[in-house]
């Protein structure tokens, strides 16, 4: 039973992570340090920081992320990861998809919560 | 920055390595994660305030940032070969389809277009060079990249499988619209013939791109987009535009140069020789009128004839000096189609015109016999032409003579026996050629075209390796520089429809009482018969027509007269000749015409280096034939300061292009003309294009009588359309070439002062004892060349009639006569001809007289000629 539970929590995590990241660099640009740092606090997520670079990478290596550095005056250089148009656009129809997918599923909890 | 403790970096260092083992199979870089890892890490200690980290400090802070969790970095599990096999899905129908008319079809195509050249031969050619083919190949390797990438479902570099879709889609594109008003006619020729697959292929090739593609972006994931579509095709696009640029400003270039308007011609012919494409200018010239050439071609097409006059302006040599476009790969059963393309249109004509396929000259033969004491020679020119093509091809060839030589003989051999030619008026042999010539018997033709050349016609060679053979003789007065020497140069090619094998040598055979000497190194001491003194060797087709074939030949200089008893006089007479000391006459005013055409550049410092040896005093102009004519130097008393001057200006001279030199022509005769005693020294190189007629300068050079004199000098061998058009006129010179320019100027030069020797010959009657007659009774070529002058004379009196007859009887080929062989005797009677009788033509050497009456008794009847058996 924990097991399929553990498995099941691995598949939506991993789903989702990668669009967790997009959503938090739509706003803003932010450097690697301060995203992971926030990242790691949203609840269920349950990433650890060392998770979420190699997943920056790969997703810089796609194209929807870009990255620079800069200079610090407060300690190392800092990296900075923002969207790309690509990265903006693949957020934004995976976000529409997540919703239907949300709108969908609730309307089936809503009738396993009644039989629960 | 805080100081690290060893095991700290240690620590480090492991995690870092293990990092590095998750990422390998993972699509993230890890060096890139490494760093950042490490940049976490440096804000964690910076963060804590640490001056020095320990291991105990590593180990909280790598603690904290917690290892990689493989199951959220790792990508999908990819099944092993084994699963892949067992759940390998059989081909799909679109899978077939798509490999049939993506890859199969076009490639099927391509090869069938390359190796056959059908489309080229028929229609159009799409693919004029390697790089088209190459670049057509992209589209069905391109398609079969994609088409793996789709069957295995790859997710792997999909941006770039996207790029090179958009190439083959870009390269495909062009083609369908260049195919499209083909399409009507491919469906039904699919239905009914099953071949119009072929000119489908493009249409068939780019739906299977753009199927693939398709797929291509489903196996990316709903909503993503695939890039590189318009991209690659823009990439294609431009490349083919590259690709096209040569062809593209070539077409323009050759519709300006053609135009009606001289202003916009003039700007046609500026851009073709800054930026058009030799290539593109010779494909026009052997065009066919109402026939698309290559894929950029638009409009109505230039004619051949305007072509072939562009491309003379541009390049400054004529289209057939060079070897003929390789149009396309033209093989097997479509051969007749690219023979239907180089079909001779000139056949029967009076111009040597383009290369023909499959026509070469097998071999060449000159045997010469020089008499030095009468400073007269006589040379056979013995020449096999071999066709290898399908077709029966006609032989033509423009041949420079020797500086007031004659064509006393010509020779053809039919079913391996010596036919001899009817010498009669230019216009009645020529009417008796033409006649054979369409019904495709043997004929030969030499005729006179221009000062000191002749135009030889030979037909058929026949097709599929069949040989032809002739010979032409002629005869020639030595050049004379002093008493004791004397020079002989032989006939070459001015212009030529046939090929010469790379390694072609002509085999020379020179023979004389006195001695000789080459002026090269190429012809070696012989002995000959009766211990002649006697020069072998072989030349080259260039050294032919060089100083290296020139023959120096001692004389006695006491031998000053030579005379001979005509016996093809009607009425009993002796030539004599002698040899007499003149008086030069310094030349008032010498106007020096200098060609502006490409290729004169490298003659520019010799003819600089000449001008010094101009005596002082004399009156100099010369003028620049350059588009119309530029004038270096106005007329003005010459010194060597000026002559020092212009031959600078000489050397910095850039030519370029071909020219018309006539307009320069007319304007030194204007100013030769205002002096009584002035001279017009032309010096060219070929012209192989009349660009405008020359009537004007004939009628001025005609009707003046002799004065101003034209003296012109060609730098190098090839066709003068310009000395065609002053065939016959008793004041055009051609100076000999025998050595290099700058001497053989210096020679015309010197001639203008001091004392020139020349050969004067004269007629008397028979009855003079030969006793009484100076110096060494010769052979009739003394006669044939007094003939020659005679009919020169005659001519320029306009006793035309007079000089023909003169011509027929000496069987001499001049400006009114010509020289023709036929087949048959029934030929000859309908052309109203008699050929020549064998005993009465000349040999190597010439036979004494009471030998050519033993050949006549020992010829039992007239050698008529009997009908050749043939095939057909």
């Amino acid at each position: 039973m924990n097991d399929f539970f553990d498995n099941w929590t691995v598949q939506v995590r991993k789903g989702v992570l990668e669009l967790c990241i997009l959503n938090a660099l739509a706003e803003q640009e932010r450097y690697g340090y301060d995203l992971v740092k926030t990242l790691v606090t949203v609840p269920g997520l349950g990433v650890t920081e060392g998770t979420l670079y190699p997943l920056l990478s790969r997703l810089r290596v796609a194209g929807l992320v870009s990255a620079r550095l800069e200079e610090s005056t407060q300690g190392p250089a800092r990296k900075y990861y923002s969207l790309t148009k690509d990265g903006r656009k693949i957020m934004s129809v995976m976000n529409e998809y997540l919703e239907t997918l949300n709108r969908g599923t609730r309307q089936l909890l809503s009738k396993g919560e009644r039989y629960a | 920055m805080p100081d690290w403790t060893q095991p700290a970096r240690e620590e480090v260092r492991r995690y870092f390595a293990r990092v590095r083992a998750s990422l390998a199979e993972s699509d993230a870089d890890p060096d890139e994660v490494v760093g950042d890892l490490d940049r976490h890490i440096a804000e964690e200690i910076a963060a804590a305030r640490l001056a020095v980290v320990t291991e105990e400090d590593a180990r909280r802070i790598l603690a904290r940032i917690g290892p990689l969790d493989s199951q959220l970095c790792a990508e999908p599990r990819r099944p092993t070969p084994v699963e892949n096999n067992r759940r390998q899905p059989k081909p799909k129908p679109w899978h077939v389809s798509l490999v049939l008319f993506g890859i199969v079809l076009p490639v099927i195509t391509l090869a069938f277009e390359y190796f056959t050249g059908m489309c080229a031969a028929l229609l159009f050619d799409p693919l004029p060079t390697l790089w088209h083919v190459l670049l057509v190949a992209t589209v069905p390797f391109a398609n079969f990249l994609v088409w793996r990438a789709v069957r295995n479902e790859s997710t792997e570099a999909q941006t770039r499988f996207g790029w090179v879709n958009g190439f083959a889609f870009g390269i495909g594109l062009v083609y369908v619209l260049l195919f499209l008003p083909l399409t009507p006619f491919a469906i039904p020729g699919l239905i009914v013939y099953g071949i119009g697959l072929l000119p489908l292929a493009p249409l068939l090739s780019l739906i299977a791109t753009l199927n693939l593609r398709y797929r291509l972006r489903g196996a990316r994931g709903a909503g993503l987009r695939l890039p590189g579509l318009w991209s690659g095709a823009g990439l294609a696009w431009l490349v083919l535009l590259a690709l096209a640029l040569p062809s593209i400003v070539g077409e323009i270039g050759l519709r300006k140069a053609s135009s009606s308007d001289a202003g916009t011609r003039m700007k046609g012919i500026r851009w073709l020789r800054a930026l058009g494409s030799e290539d593109v200018l010779l494909r026009a010239c052997y065009g066919r009128p109402k026939r698309v050439e290559n894929i950029y071609s638009f409009g109505e097409p230039v004619t051949p004839e305007a072509a072939r006059t562009i491309y003379y302006l541009v390049t400054g040599c004529a289209f057939n000096t060079v070897p003929p476009p390789k149009l396309y790969a033209g093989r097997g059963r479509w051969r007749v189609l690219e023979e239907e393309f180089t079909w001779d249109n000139d056949q029967a004509g009076d111009a040597v015109a383009g290369r023909v396929k499959g026509l070469s000259l097998a071999s060449s033969r000159q045997d010469a016999s020089v008499d030095a004491d009468a400073a007269i020679g006589y040379l056979e020119w013995t020449l096999e032409f071999k066709n290898v093509s399908s077709l029966q091809r006609e032989a033509r060839a423009q041949i420079a003579l020797p500086p007031g030589a004659v064509v006393s003989r010509l020779t053809l051999w039919i079913d391996g026996e010596e036919r001899e030619a009817a010498f009669a008026g230019r216009s009645q042999v020529r009417t008796a050629y033409q006649e054979v010539v369409q019904h495709r018997r043997d004929p030969v033709l030499v005729t006179t075209c221009g000062p000191d050349r002749v135009l030889l016609q030979c037909y058929p060679v026949p097709a599929n390796g069949g040989v032809m053979k002739c010979r032409v003789g002629v005869t020639t007065p030595l050049v004379l520089t002093q008493a004791e020497e004397a020079f002989l140069r032989g006939p070459f090619f001015l212009e030529r429809n046939f090929t010469l094998p790379e390694d072609f040598r002509h085999s020379l055979w020179i023979e004389s009482r006195g001695s000789l000497q080459a002026q090269g190194n190429r012809l070696s001491s012989e002995r000959g018969k009766d211990n002649r003194f006697a020069l072998r060797g072989r030349v080259a087709d260039l050294e032919l027509a060089g100083p290296e074939s020139v023959v120096r030949v001692s004389r006695s200089g006491e031998s000053r007269q030579a005379w001979v008893n005509d016996s093809r006089s009607a009425e009993p007479q002796i030539i004599r000749q002698r040899i007499v000391e003149a008086e030069a006459k310094l030349s008032g005013r010498v106007v020096i015409v200098v060609d502006g055409t490409r290729g004169m550049d490298q003659f520019y410092p010799a003819i600089a280096e000449a001008l010094s040896k101009l005596p002082d005093g004399l009156e100099l102009a010369v003028l620049l034939a350059a588009d119309g004519f530029e004038s270096i130097c106005a007329a003005q008393k010459g010194d060597a300061t000026l002559y020092s001057r212009v031959a600078d200006r000489l050397r910095k001279i850039k030519a370029k292009g071909g020219h018309d030199n006539v307009p320069a022509l007319l304007r030194a005769w204007e100013l030769a003309a205002e002096n009584r005693s002035g001279v017009l020294v032309w010096i060219h190189g070929p012209q192989p294009v009349l660009l405008d007629t020359a009537e004007e300068l004939r009628q001025r050079l005609e009707r003046r009588g002799g004065h101003p004199l034209l003296c012109e000098i060609q730098t190098q061998a090839g066709p003068n359309r310009v000395a065609e058009k002053l065939d016959g006129l008793d004041s055009v010179m051609a100076t000999p070439r025998l050595g290099n320019l700058s001497d053989d100027l210096a020679r015309l030069f010197n001639s203008w002062r001091g004392k020139s020797l020349q050969l004067v010959r004269e007629r008397s009657g028979g009855d003079l004892p030969a006793t009484t007659l100076g110096g060494k009774q010769t052979s009739l070529h003394l006669a044939r060349l007094w003939a020659r002058d005679e009919v020169l004379r005659l001519s320029a009196a306009r006793k035309f009639n007079q000089a023909m007859q003169l011509a027929e009887r000496y069987q001499l080929v001049t400006a009114l006569s010509g020289a023709v062989v036929l087949e048959t005797k029934a030929q000859y009677e309908r052309a109203g001809l008699k050929p020549a009788e064998p005993a009465s033509v000349p040999a190597v050497p010439e036979p004494q007289t009471w030998i050519l009456i033993l050949i006549g008794l020992a010829v039992f009847a007239p050698n008529l000629p009997r009908r050749r058996p043939r095939a057909d």
